[in-house]
């Protein structure tokens, strides 16, 4: 018998009984929308937490410090000679040191003291550095004593006397961010720069500012939301002036460590753990956020095992429908399997026959609950987005459920096989079948 | 003996023992025959005879207890469950006194059924189970299913079955037992004209003695054994003869 005949029979004995064979899908779509739900809930929380990882920072970044050792010859600072090593190591497409100065952003009274990041122009692109707009800062933000500003900080101008106000709150009694209070790239009254910020308190005599312009506003939420960016270069140079004019001397031990911290950029997340180990190799401390995505994708298994277990139960039930209605179906079909017999069918072609059956049922019903998976995950995302179900969500626009691609085709895989197993049986019994016993009985 | 042509079956010393509880029956208790090829050969005997036990032992349906049988030079007793299927498959045809056609499929589609497990294309065996039932004169019933049919027009749907796939031996249980006397007359001419211009062989299963007259080798079977054996000449020439050249292009 060819396969394709046995499909034709297959399908057309699928359509004979259709109340009961419905009944049977309909046990399968069950089934599979409880495993596809349930694993989908747990694809979601996962996502939720690697796009809030993504946010404190790139899943591709490493942190490098320092590894403090008690023998001084072998103290490893974070120095130039760092970045020419980091920058060799293969999968790191670039190692990005910072500099910190303490200072503060002079708006008449108001003051903004937060420390000034300055970072490698040159290698901008890999900062991670996104505008309000969503566009990349680029290299000519950077000129001169230009800074860029985080969409947060700009809302922390603040009066020392009068101190914190209401003002500072960036959000809005319903949660919401507010928009920013002034524009700071033309801000009304003229921003400057100082480096101590004591005078602001009442103390000491006024500082020596200087002139700088603020040429973009970072994207609100992100990793460089507190903070000022500017052109390392441009800052020391700042700094270096301050520090000769307010006669101070520079400890010759900090400068060694000409980076207050150096990130490396790795071009897969994949070779995160690779490079980091390399870098440990070198005799410095490593972080990465990837540590933490392990160990919250590990949770994350254990959760959707469980919940997909949950699931489980419902398709057990379900195989064990396929398994009644098949067993069901020889038990009337007996006379109809004689004849097949009697007149030369191959045992193998009988149980393809029945098994082909089952998994159509499998499939079928798979098919469906796949749908009416979708179905179900979209209304509980929109449910979770305008609040119903917002205290399941991991934040504001997150999905409670998501259905990747590979969880849809596993689920139609799935329950075909789910259908194949639990045929097995009565496909079994069907071939079994004595076939004088099946054509005698009247 | 009229017919010198070469056995096609041969069953030397076949008994069958049936253990009802702790009783033992005897079905068949030492049948001795030859069948050659091209005969159509009657099992005549009353109900209980054991001809139906002999017909299903001679078809592979069932195991003898003890005994050889022997079809086209093989040794059917001695094949296991997947051979016997091969074995019907290629040389076995049947027609039933219950018809047995699948109520799901048209008269086409169980005409094609050993077609199909045959594995012939669908564009050949649609094309045989049509000429098949042309010749059995259903022709304009072909989408129909046998719960449409009336007894005599399933039964010769059974009988394009049987011989669609030009197998060399039909075997045939009671096949008139449900019909009337005149459609009886239909499918005995039927079925005989077909054997005779294929030169197959037929084993017919019958209690009737209208039946067995159309047998040139008639084995009268009672208690289990064989109590009566004839041969006689081939039947008249118009029961050998295709009808109007029906059957020429079969």
């Amino acid at each position: 018998m060819k396969f394709f005949d046995i499909l034709k029979m297959a399908c057309g004995n699928f359509l004979r009984r259709k109340a009961r064979t419905l009944l049977t899908v309909a046990g399968v779509v069950i089934g599979t929308m409880a495993v596809v739900i349930m694993i989908s809930i747990g694809e979601g929380l996962e996502y939720g937490y690697t796009e809030q990882l993504k946010s404190w920072g790139s899943l591709t970044q490493i942190e490098v410090s320092q590894n403090y050792s008690s023998n001084q010859d072998e103290q490893k600072y974070l120095d130039d000679e760092l970045i020419t090593q980091l920058d060799a190591i293969e999968h790191v497409e670039a190692a990005l040191p910072i500099t910190r100065q303490y200072g503060a952003l002079v708006m008449g009274r108001k003051i903004l003291d937060m420390s000034f990041q300055g970072i490698d122009s040159s290698k901008i692109e890999y900062y991670g550095l996104e505008l309000d707009d969503g566009s990349p800062a680029t290299a000519d933000m950077l000129t001169g004593n230009s800074y860029l500003i985080g969409y947060t900080s700009v809302f922390n101008f603040y009066d020392p006397k009068r101190g914190w106000t209401d003002e500072n709150n960036a959000w809005d009694e319903e949660g919401s961010i507010k928009p920013l209070p002034f524009d700071p790239i033309n801000p009304d009254k003229k921003i400057k720069m100082v480096f101590d910020t004591s005078y602001y308190w009442g103390g000491g005599t006024k500082p020596k500012s200087y002139d700088v312009n603020c040429t973009g506003v970072l994207k609100q939420g992100g990793q460089y939301d507190y903070a000022i960016i500017m052109d390392m270069k441009s800052l020391e140079a700042l700094y270096k002036k301050y520090t000769k004019s307010a006669g101070i001397e520079i400890d010759k031990e900090q400068q060694k460590n000409k980076y207050s911290s150096v990130y490396v950029e790795v071009d897969n997340m994949d070779n995160v753990t690779e490079v980091q180990q390399a870098i440990n190799d070198m005799g410095y401390q490593t972080w990465s956020s990837t540590e933490i995505l392990e160990d919250v994708q590990e949770q994350m298994g254990m959760i959707q095992a469980v919940l997909g277990g949950i699931g489980a139960v419902a398709f057990l039930v379900a195989a064990i429908g396929i398994s009644n209605t098949m067993v069901m179906s020889t038990y009337e079909r007996t006379r109809e399997i004689g004849i097949m017999k009697v007149l030369g069918c191959r045992l193998s072609n009988i149980m393809s026959l029945f098994l082909l059956e089952a998994a159509i049922i499998g499939l079928a019903g798979g098919l469906l609950g796949i749908g009416f998976s979708y179905a179900i995950s979209a209304l509980l995302n929109q449910l979770s987005n305008s609040g119903a179900l917002a205290t399941f969500s991991m934040g504001n626009g997150m999905p409670i459920s998501v259905i990747p691609v590979w969880l849809a085709l596993c689920g139609a895989g799935f329950s075909t096989l789910v259908g194949l197993i639990s045929g097995f049986y009565p496909a079994l019994r069907a071939t079994r079948l004595s076939a004088l016993e099946a054509i005698k009985n009247e | 003996m009229s017919n010198t042509n070469p056995p096609v079956i041969s069953v030397k010393n076949l008994k069958k023992v049936y253990t009802i509880g702790t009783e033992r029956v005897m079905a068949l208790n030492g049948v001795d025959l030859t069948i050659r090829r091209g005969e159509i050969c009657c099992l005549f005997g009353p109900s209980g005879s054991g001809k139906s036990t002999l017909l299903n032992m001679l078809a592979g349906l069932e195991k003898p207890t003890t005994g050889e049988i022997l079809i086209n030079g093989q040794r059917i007793d001695k094949m296991n469950e997947s051979q016997l299927a091969e074995f019907r498959r290629t040389n076995f045809g049947f027609v039933f006194q219950s018809y047995n056609l699948l109520p799901t499929l048209t008269a086409l589609e169980n005409v094609e059924m050993p077609l199909i497990f045959r594995g012939t294309d669908h564009a050949l065996r649609q094309k045989m189970a049509m000429q098949m039932l042309q010749y059995v004169g259903l022709k304009d019933r072909i989408r129909h299913k046998p719960t449409q049919m009336s007894g005599g027009q399933q039964q010769r749907v059974g009988i394009a079955r049987a011989f669609v796939a030009r197998p060399p031996i039909i075997f045939a249980d009671e096949p008139t037992g449900n019909l009337d006397t005149h459609t009886t007359f239909e499918v005995m001419d039927m079925m005989s004209r077909m054997v005779k211009k294929r030169n197959s062989t037929m084993i017919i299963v019958t209690h009737d003695n209208e039946i067995a007259e159309y047998g040139d080798h008639i084995i009268k079977i009672r208690d289990g054994r064989i109590i009566e054996e004839t041969r006689r000449d081939p039947q008249p020439p118009e029961l050998a003869v295709p009808a109007a050249g029906q059957a020429d292009s079969l």
